[in-house]
């Protein structure tokens, strides 16, 4: 069920009824929950069980922390747990895969066949969402929590369950303790972020792949431009696809009373990798940073390579998780490449003094580089994709100039959004026209066929 | 106010500044004003747009093959023909003539015998009485008090997929024309975001202009899609306020059925009472008198020639029981009779010499009739 679909429009609408009308009673938890599973299971009622185990151990794990001598195990049994769950049902194949083509190469006479699993929805984000539960208890920042519906609640919330954002306990389960106050301010912002998000998800991400699909789907056909400006096309759909969804996820959340934390910061202004890993995904950033980076020693770690070492794992384990293949891995290392070589010149004086222009288109071309990556359909098409760019092949980009001149509409409002021209933003006549605008263009380009979020795959 | 529209004086929350990324930030009443705005904006664009566009007619105009699906123009057409014609015709490809060209179909006869331009032909292929009603119930709001030529295909009876009775998923003819959410079209498998998509067709006239703009200039294609497939183009340049929307041609020459070699079938009808194709016509004649339009139903013509005795003498049955069901509601009615084996390019459809046999029989109908009268003055 996609946020932008008439089910949800009509799921959301039932919801929201039975929720409203027992907030005043102790059954709207309990209400909640079962929306929250209806909604998972349109996408596979059987892996509801999943949802369900998983919810299970975590919430016996919690429990356990607080009392058992042996809290060490029982943490180590929780992420083991999490951890095999996504490790079979996202990786299995990749490293079925990678041993067979071992063995080849080794000669050892053994197949391995490709198992057949189905990736289960957002199992990516609500294991992290739980697992930092269990690290939290254990480390003493966070109470347990003692009612299973509750901690059930916040596991599978559906406003966030399948893409994000990856929520604290910390943050989310104070909020479910007490009655969520369902205010007008709060529908204001609810229905204003869904809105956006629609616009970024059906009018520009929607639009922007069918130009990136059309390039990565044959690089080797393409001239160095057609693909110079398909990876920019993608490098803009990721942001409105996934920004988008966040935006909606965090709308429909308030409507509801419930504050889901920011995922997105204008990331193509940031100036240094640094600041741009403190805008993107801000939830998984700062769960990496939080449960991995920092535990690893983090920037405090003494010698300047044990801290290359700490942010080229933390680095590579983040582009696995977004999916199994080599790509992702190599993704996450250049990432980790750029952050680890531009550390120090961030804080150069000579870095400091470059126009911030230059150094937002600086940043942005090294995210490109990356999303080539991220975005190819095997390693072999990223390197093709990167030699065909740097040979300087000819030929006609086909580039759709509207398409980009209203990704350059959205760069030239971010830029003034964070610039001294951010009055001129103000009038409400001018928000108020430009969301009009955006609506009607949302329903000429909204195709009839609604496409799946990218970021619904990891 | 900041520039995203928050309050200084709000309540600090945990993830308040910045509010989102790029968002905007309405309030209570910016949103009240937004959703007045872009009302104002879904009712004027096609308003206007609908002022400025016009559909270039002709003598014995009908909508072009390639126009079929475009109930924009459908409606343009049916207001026009309502104001500037005393009668109009409503049928599927029989009517709008599928074999013939555009001055023998049988409208276009009716007219030359009339002497005077005062039937329409609002006939468009594939049109059965699901999605007739359909079709009238949505798109033809200026037919009142007019003279109305309806035509009654039995042959979308002659089994169940064509019935729209059975249960097996079917592609129907005309699909946003059936009722999205009727339960008794088990046969009609629409996703329900495509059941929205029309219904929203059918409620906001934004949407339905865009879906003609789509149809008439971009090969039907989505926008974003049509866009990046034409990248050098500029989508506003294709768009036109003049819309030839006529049939040029004749879409289809054929010779009678016969020469196809097909052997006599023995179709698997429908009974009345299952039949959801006269079950909906029924629907469509009562849409109509509530109009107080004045009605004259053609039943068929059905080729009996392409039938077993069996199927036909089935046929013969129902085809009473249509008339019964006609003049018991005071409905003036003929029944097609039958053709000339080589008169028939097919199962229903007449060759030009067909239509002039029919034309003769419709002149005997108090309705033309009384339109010949009409001419004579």
């Amino acid at each position: 069920m996609l946020f932008h679909t008439w089910e949800f429009v009509i799921f959301f609408f039932v919801s929201m009824l039975g929720y409203v009308l027992l907030l005043k009673t102790r059954w709207w938890m309990h209400w909640l929950l079962a929306a929250s599973y209806v909604f998972y299971a349109g996408w596979n009622p059987m892996f509801l069980l999943l949802i369900i185990y998983s919810t299970a151990v975590d919430y016996i794990v919690g429990l356990r922390l607080e009392k058992s001598p042996r809290r060490k195990m029982w943490l180590a049994f929780s992420l083991i747990n999490n951890l095999f769950l996504l490790g079979f049902y996202k990786y299995a194949g990749f490293f079925c895969d990678n041993l067979r083509t071992l063995f080849l190469w080794t000669h050892i006479p053994l197949d391995v066949p490709h198992p057949d699993i189905t990736l289960p929805v957002g199992i990516s984000f609500f294991t992290f969402q739980s697992m930092s539960y269990s690290i939290d208890v254990y480390y003493g920042n966070l109470k347990v929590e003692k009612s299973f519906i509750r901690f059930a609640a916040f596991v599978a919330l559906f406003p966030q369950l399948v893409a994000g954002p990856i929520e604290r306990a910390k943050a989310l389960l104070p909020q479910l303790h007490q009655e969520p106050k369902i205010t007008a301010r709060g529908f204001a912002d609810g229905i204003s972020l869904f809105l956006v998000g629609l616009f970024k998800k059906a009018a520009m991400a929607d639009f922007l792949s069918i130009y990136a699909d059309k390039i990565y789907d044959d690089p080797s056909s393409y001239g160095s431009l057609a693909l110079i400006f398909g990876t920019y096309a993608f490098a803009w759909q990721i942001y409105f696809d996934f920004g988008g969804y966040t935006d909606m996820a965090r709308g429909i959340a308030r409507i509801m009373g419930i504050d889901l934390m920011l995922n997105f910061n204008n990331p193509y202004t940031a100036v240094g990798l640094g600041d741009f890993w403190r805008r993107w995904h801000i939830s998984l950033s700062s769960w990496f940073r939080d449960y991995v980076y920092i535990p690893l020693g983090g920037n405090r770690t003494g010698p300047s390579y044990k801290v290359y070492w700490n942010v080229a794992l933390t680095m590579v384990i983040s582009g696995f998780w977004h999916g199994a293949a080599w790509t992702f891995i190599i993704w996450g290392a250049i990432n980790a490449l750029g952050r680890i070589a531009t550390m120090d010149i961030e804080k150069n004086n000579f870095y400091k003094r470059i126009p911030k222009i230059v150094k937002q288109l600086l940043v942005f071309h090294f995210i490109c580089l990356t999303w080539v990556f991220f975005r190819a359909n095997s390693l072999d098409d990223a390197l093709t994709i990167l030699q065909r760019i740097g040979g300087f092949i000819g030929g006609n980009a086909e580039i759709p100039l509207i398409l980009f001149a209203l990704i350059a509409l959205v760069w030239v409002y971010q830029l003034a959004f964070n610039s001294r021209f951010k009055t001129l933003l103000e009038s409400q006549a001018l928000r108020v026209g430009a969301l009009a605008v955006a609506l009607t263009l949302f329903l000429i380009l909204a195709s009839s066929g609604n496409q799946q979020f990218i970021y619904f795959q990891f | 106010m900041t520039a995203n529209g928050e309050h200084a004086s709000a309540e600090k929350k945990p993830y308040e500044e910045p509010f989102t990324s790029n968002a905007i930030r309405m309030s209570g009443k910016e949103l009240i004003a937004l959703a007045a705005v872009f009302a104002a904006l879904m009712a004027l664009i096609p308003a206007a747009w609908n002022k400025a566009e016009t559909v270039k007619t002709e003598d014995n105009f009908r909508i072009a093959y390639d126009y079929r699906d475009d109930y924009w123009v459908y409606d343009k057409w049916a207001t026009r023909a309502a104001s500037e014609f005393p009668a109009v015709f409503l049928g599927d490809s029989v009517v709008w003539g599928m074999y013939v060209d555009n001055e023998s179909a049988l409208p276009a006869v009716l007219n030359k015998r009339l002497g005077k331009m005062s039937v329409a032909n609002l006939a468009i292929d594939g049109l059965h009485s699901v999605a007739l009603d359909g079709l009238v119930a949505n798109y033809c709001g200026a037919l009142r008090g007019k003279k109305v030529l309806l035509h009654y295909n039995p042959l979308w009876m002659n089994s169940q997929q064509y019935d729209l009775s059975g249960e097996e998923e079917t592609s129907p003819h005309h699909p946003r024309l059936l009722p999205q959410f009727s339960p008794g079209l088990k046969c009609y498998g629409a996703e329900f975001s495509e059941r929205m998509s029309v219904t929203l067709d059918r409620r906001i006239p934004f949407v339905r202009m865009l879906n003609h703009l789509r149809l008439c200039f971009f090969q039907n294609k989505d926008f974003k899609q049509w866009i990046v497939d034409n990248p050098g183009e500029n989508p506003l340049g294709r768009i036109s306020l003049t819309i030839d929307a006529g049939q040029k041609e004749k879409i289809n020459s054929t010779r009678d059925w016969v020469a196809s070699g097909i052997p006599p079938q023995d179709w698997k009808w429908v009974s009345l009472q299952d039949s959801k194709q006269w079950s909906y016509f029924q629907s469509v004649v009562a849409r109509l008198q509530a109009a107080d339009n004045q009605l004259c139903v053609m039943v068929g013509p059905i080729n009996p020639h392409m039938q077993t005795a069996a199927s036909l003498a089935q046929f013969r049955e129902f085809q009473q029981e249509i008339k019964a069901w006609l003049d018991a509601r005071g409905i003036e009615s003929v029944v097609v009779p039958d053709l000339p084996s080589e008169l028939y390019a097919d199962a229903s459809h007449p060759l030009k010499e067909g239509y002039e046999l029919i034309a003769d029989e419709l002149l005997k109908t108090k309705l033309v009739s009384s339109l010949a009268m009409a001419s004579s003055h």
